[in-house]
């Protein structure tokens, strides 16, 4: 890992107290706070490892992946949640998966995703980088939600993705899914 | 066979894999500090083979006794390995000769940034550093250097011309996809679990076992460590381009599948947009999980079970689902044809006394203290 990262021509952002540098894909350098940085797996597992060594020098973790406007907005998103979150016990795996389907997203973090698709994709590879799993989990269920609503159609046009399909294979994807298309209407609970 | 020092016959065979694999996890201090605790003062275990009385080595004749078990090529670079050592192999020596062997065979070139002296002492074993070069698109050709401690990454990194990926063992498992500047250890976890059965509890004292397994144990530390090392690299050094949600690394396509409540119509949909896309929306996990969440008969289920009785998870939900169709296709039909038959107490009024509502097309069964009478009566 270099520590070349903090040269005279990065600028750095300071901010009172703050103890861990890092960079970002342009070489911009960031100080972050110890528990704001820690969020990140990743920052926090190289820490650990550093044991000492760590705050002694002008190193700087190099976060390579990472953009310098992505990393703001992550920036802004990780000081807000070290504020507010308190602290969880780690959940068995079943009640983490089934917590997904139920959780709903907090009115500050909607607003936080509140961008365009784009950026939210992009945030999202960023939270899976740097390993912050509450953000990469907001993001991912924004993006759920999101989809739910739409068709084939609308989905390969919001999200770019073009269609790789053979006529043919096209054809067998709607055999497969014949099972399910001829459901008659899902009856409610409140009849 | 001679062994080493009595203290260190004490440690078990899962310590010593340990050691082998997260030997160069932790900061220089930091293992030194382990070893030493573990040792009584050594920085690595003694070699388990010595030379015998009359030059030769015990290793070298066992070998030599079960060569047939072992291929030609393995022997003879085996044998190199012994005349280098006259004869002093380990276990950490073995296992690091089969891991760099395989490693060369599927593209690996093994180099030292060794600083200083004692560094290029204690490099055989301690400084796995590798080469390699991937072509991850037919028009990108990445080079990295390979190492198995991040806290060398430090040191590597300034030397090193290329990127440098880290293995980290230190790391949660759910650690899983992190590029360039990380790679994710249970490749490295599962092959010491395997190594510990395999080995049971002669794995300290028998490099000889260790010798005799060695067409096992090089298959499994080739599928599970190395061709899985190449395929993360790969992606390590090409990260996704996000052109669009399908660029998204799979993990993260999975987790979307799986944030919603009844997230059956986004895979479904999913599923029909590109072939990356089905790919994923095919995964036993998605349907493992979906069918679990929906259907309660395959809630307590376990993989075996559904295995067995169904096939796959994608079956086990498809017969399911289908079944709750044929069921309330048949209501339907049993509706239309005669209409519903909605006991009084059913119909969603706690009491029985002023049941007025019975639903259109819902015949309901008659309330005894119903004013027969009464107009909205029927």
């Amino acid at each position: 890992m270099s520590t070349a990262a903090s040269s005279s021509t990065s600028e750095t952002i300071a901010e009172p107290g703050l103890k861990i540098k890092v960079s970002t894909k342009e070489g911009e350098v960031f100080e972050l706070d110890e528990k704001v940085a820690k969020m990140s797996q990743v920052i926090r597992g190289i820490l650990e490892d550093l044991g000492e060594q760590n705050g002694g020098d002008d190193s700087v973790l190099p976060l390579t992946q990472v953009e310098t406007r992505i990393f703001r907005k992550i920036l802004v998103w990780l000081k807000y949640h070290a504020g507010h979150d308190k602290e969880e016990a780690p959940k068995a795996e079943e009640d983490e998966i089934i917590a997904r389907f139920c959780e709903e997203i907090p009115e500050w973090d909607q607003k936080f995703l509140n961008v365009d698709q784009a950026v939210i994709l992009e945030i999202m590879l960023a939270a899976d980088y740097l390993d912050i799993k509450k953000l990469r989990g907001l993001c991912c269920k924004t993006v759920a939600n999101i989809l739910k609503t739409k068709t084939v159609e609308q989905i390969r046009e919001m999200y770019g993705i073009e269609n790789d399909f053979t006529p043919e294979e096209e054809e067998e994807i709607r055999k497969q899914t014949a099972w399910c298309e001829d459901e008659p209407p899902r009856q409610g609970s409140n009849h | 066979m001679a062994t080493g020092s009595p203290k260190m016959e004490q440690r078990s065979a899962v310590d010593v894999v340990e050691d082998i694999i997260e030997l160069d996890v932790r900061s220089e201090d930091d293992n030194e500090e382990r070893e030493s605790a573990l040792n009584g003062g050594e920085i690595f275990p003694k070699p388990v083979i010595f030379l015998a009385e009359d030059e030769t080595n015990r290793l070298r004749l066992i070998s030599e006794s079960t060569f047939h078990h072992v291929p030609k090529s393995f022997q003879d670079d085996w044998r190199i390995l012994l005349d280098e050592r006259r004869g002093n192999v380990g276990l950490l020596d073995g296992f690091q000769f089969v891991v760099d062997r395989l490693m060369m065979e599927e593209g690996f070139r093994k180099v030292q940034y060794a600083t200083t002296e004692s560094e290029q002492e204690t490099d055989s074993v301690r400084r796995s550093y590798y080469n390699h070069t991937v072509v991850c698109l037919p028009d990108q050709v990445f080079s990295c250097v390979l190492i198995f401690s991040r806290s060398q990454s430090w040191k590597v990194g300034q030397q090193a011309p290329i990127p440098v990926v880290v293995i980290q063992s230190m790391v949660p498992e759910q650690f899983r996809h992190l590029s360039k500047f990380a790679l994710p250890t249970r490749i490295l976890q599962s092959t010491r679990y395997w190594i510990s059965n395999a080995y049971g509890g002669n794995l300290r004292s028998d490099v000889v076992e260790m010798y005799r397994n060695l067409p096992e144990l090089s298959t499994v530390v080739k599928d599970t460590l190395v061709l899985k090392l190449k395929a993360i690299i790969c992606h390590s050094l090409a990260p996704p381009i996000l052109t669009g949600l399908d660029s998204l690394p799979c993990v993260l396509l999975e987790e979307i599948l799986l944030r919603t409540k009844d997230a059956e119509k986004t895979v479904l949909t999913m599923r029909q947009t590109c072939k990356k896309l089905r790919h994923v929306a095919d995964m036993g996990h998605i349907w493992r999980v979906l069918g679990r969440e929906t259907f309660s008969a395959l809630k307590s289920m376990s993989d075996a079970e559904v295995r067995e009785k169904f096939g796959s998870w994608k079956q086990a939900f498809v017969t399911e689902r289908r079944a709750e169709i044929e069921e309330k296709k048949r209501k339907a039909a049993l509706e239309a044809s005669y209409g519903a038959i909605v006991p009084y107490h059913w119909s969603g009024f706690n009491s029985n006394l002023f049941n007025f509502a019975p639903l259109q097309r819902q015949v309901a069964m008659p309330n005894p203290y119903a004013n027969l009478f009464e107009d909205e009566w029927y």
